[in-house]
């Protein structure tokens, strides 16, 4: 007796190359733009962060001269050293790019 | 009480190598005589991972005027976990007239001290009030921050 063919698998579904290309690509913009909507948020935060610190000294700590989001001072950490970043030019500099996360000059 | 960590953004701490810090004042903590223990908590949760360095400023020291109760007559402060209450940073004098006010301590307790261990693993975290003749909750003086290099391995900030 012959078996019947009862297709249990079901098909699945095809989608061209530019289909998939086109997946990707919205893939890709879409997680670059979250990031950069992460990274704005916590610029915000330290922004707001850095304003406490305007004009203030600590006796132990000293002046507060640049804040930084921690996971992009970890990042210039990984890629300049932490020579290079904790040194005054680099902390200038930082001063200037960034006035709204510098309360006080270096 | 807790007193609620916060994570580091001023290059000051960071350059020292501090990921966490959390000012307080004497009043946010116990109010009891004696040795007591004030847990440190990160979004909500007592600390559960390493403690790499720890460290303890006494901005303001703690006088004998209060608000409640009989005056202070004695106070110290040290940061440990819920095995050393010291490990982290030794017990500090913090009383008017000690000459502690402005001054960081920094990894001096056997849990961190480099020379027994240089990390600890935690899972409760504490600052330890020693009040006499009255808690550090009733004085009306006394200010305090710590640092921590701490890594979470679970807690409610666990993947932020």
């Amino acid at each position: 007796m012959d078996t019947p063919n009862i297709n249990l698998i079901p098909t699945a579904p095809k989608y061209s190359d530019a289909e998939l290309d086109n997946a990707l690509i919205t893939e890709v913009f879409s997680q670059h733009k979250k990031k950069f909507q992460a990274e704005k948020v916590r610029e915000e935060q330290t922004a707001t962060e850095a304003k406490t610190n305007v004009g203030k000294t600590h006796p132990v700590l000293g002046k507060c001269v640049a804040n930084f989001p921690y996971p992009e001072y970890m990042f210039l950490l990984k890629k300049y050293g932490r020579e290079t970043v904790h040194s005054p030019e680099f902390l200038k500099d930082y001063n200037k790019r960034f006035p709204h996360l510098s309360p006080n000059r270096a | 009480m807790a007193i609620a960590l916060n994570k580091n953004e001023d290059i000051q701490t960071l350059a020292l190598g501090y990921n966490y810090s959390a000012p307080f004042e004497a009043g946010d903590l116990s109010t009891s005589t004696g040795a007591q223990a004030n847990n440190v908590t990160l979004g909500g949760s007592e600390l559960a991972g390493t403690v790499v360095r720890a460290a303890l400023v006494v901005d303001q020291l703690v006088t004998a005027a209060v608000g409640t109760g009989s005056a202070v007559s004695d106070a110290t402060i040290a940061l440990g976990d819920n095995g050393d209450a010291d490990g982290f940073v030794d017990e500090i004098d913090c009383f008017t007239g000690d000459s502690t006010e402005n001054y960081i301590f920094a990894n001096n307790g056997v849990l961190l001290n480099g020379a027994t261990s240089s990390r600890h693993v935690v899972s409760a975290v504490d600052v330890t009030s020693n009040g006499t003749g009255n808690g550090f909750g009733n004085a009306s003086k006394g200010k305090f921050r710590i640092f921590l290099e701490y890594y979470p391995t679970a807690g409610n900030l666990f993947s932020s």
